[in-house]
């Protein structure tokens, strides 16, 4: 049984740690991202938990794909002012509608619950507060 | 002898018959794997109807929301409303003003999560408007607020 524990925590960090995102932070690379355009809202996609790590949907706003779920990564969109649909799919497919207003932010954080084979990776629109402090902890995946 | 042949062929028989079950659960398991992706799957579904909706372009109107208020509509996720949040009047609906606030994440939840704003009538909660789906969401029952008027800078 000795044996067999840390071959188990082996094999689940090599499960783990390849579907994990590995670009800078956002802390690192916030500085270097191009100012909003006047007509344009901002809209980050971020991911904390590692949890049903190989689960990596791809993530759709208004149907076109625009990045990755990766766990601990993020992505940002600019778009002008609107109503968007953020959509993601594993085994089913789960949407969320929000809209942007010009200049404004928003934070999408991509939560991931139980599902009957796979995970389910579904967006959740957050307050500025809880995606400013949580998406410190994320390193950027870039679009697509 | 003939005793453990007939042993033997119960084992036989006992073991096709679970060799059969564990191929029809893989059928089923594959059918599922191969069916479900791509499914809206939508399970849980708040009633949603057409509304006419007018903007209005000087939000004047305004309250603050006194108590912590838990709006039901018929799926397990009920809307929290935070006391102390501050609703300005966007517009207006035919089931009655719709206030929209700064201080705290609006939406509604079913199978998927939709931003929503607040729908007022003489002090109860009628419902929730989804901006995006241009729909009204009735609450499964009125709900009666407390509130304080609000004058000063919309927030």
């Amino acid at each position: 049984m000795k044996r067999i524990l840390p071959l188990l925590a082996i094999a689940c960090c090599a499960t783990l740690l390849p579907g994990c995102a590995s670009g800078p932070k956002f802390s690192e690379v916030k500085s270097s991202f191009p100012p909003l355009a006047e007509e344009n809202g901002r809209i980050y996609f971020y991911r904390t938990t590692v949890f049903g790590a190989g689960v990596q949907p791809a993530v759709k706003l208004n149907s076109q794909k625009i990045g990755t779920a990766k766990p601990q990564g993020f992505f940002y969109a600019d778009r002008p002012a609107g109503n968007y649909e953020v959509e993601t799919s594993t085994e089913v497919k789960r949407r969320l509608s929000l809209t942007l207003d010009k200049s404004q932010t928003r934070y999408v954080r991509l939560n991931i619950s139980m599902g009957f084979f796979v995970g389910h990776v579904y967006p959740e629109l957050v307050d500025d507060q809880t995606g400013e402090k949580e998406i410190c902890g994320c390193k950027y995946t870039g679009v697509k | 002898m003939i005793a453990t042949e007939i042993q033997l062929r119960k084992t036989m028989k006992r073991l096709t018959r679970s060799a059969i079950f564990g191929l029809d659960l893989l059928w089923l398991l594959a059918s599922g794997l191969l069916l479900l992706p791509g499914c809206a799957f939508d399970l849980v579904h708040a009633k949603q109807v057409p509304v006419s909706y007018t903007t209005m372009a000087d939000p004047a109107k305004g309250f603050v929301l006194l108590h912590e208020v838990k709006a039901t509509l018929g799926t397990s996720y009920p809307t929290r409303l935070k006391a102390g949040t501050r609703w300005r009047q966007v517009g207006n609906t035919e089931h009655g003003a719709v206030f929209g606030t700064q201080d705290q994440i609006v939406t509604d939840e079913d199978s998927n999560i939709h931003e929503a704003r607040l729908v007022v009538s003489d002090d109860f909660i009628k419902g929730f408007y989804l901006p995006v789906e241009k729909t009204f969401v009735p609450v499964k029952h009125p709900i009666r607020i407390q509130t304080q008027t609000l004058q000063n800078n919309p927030p």
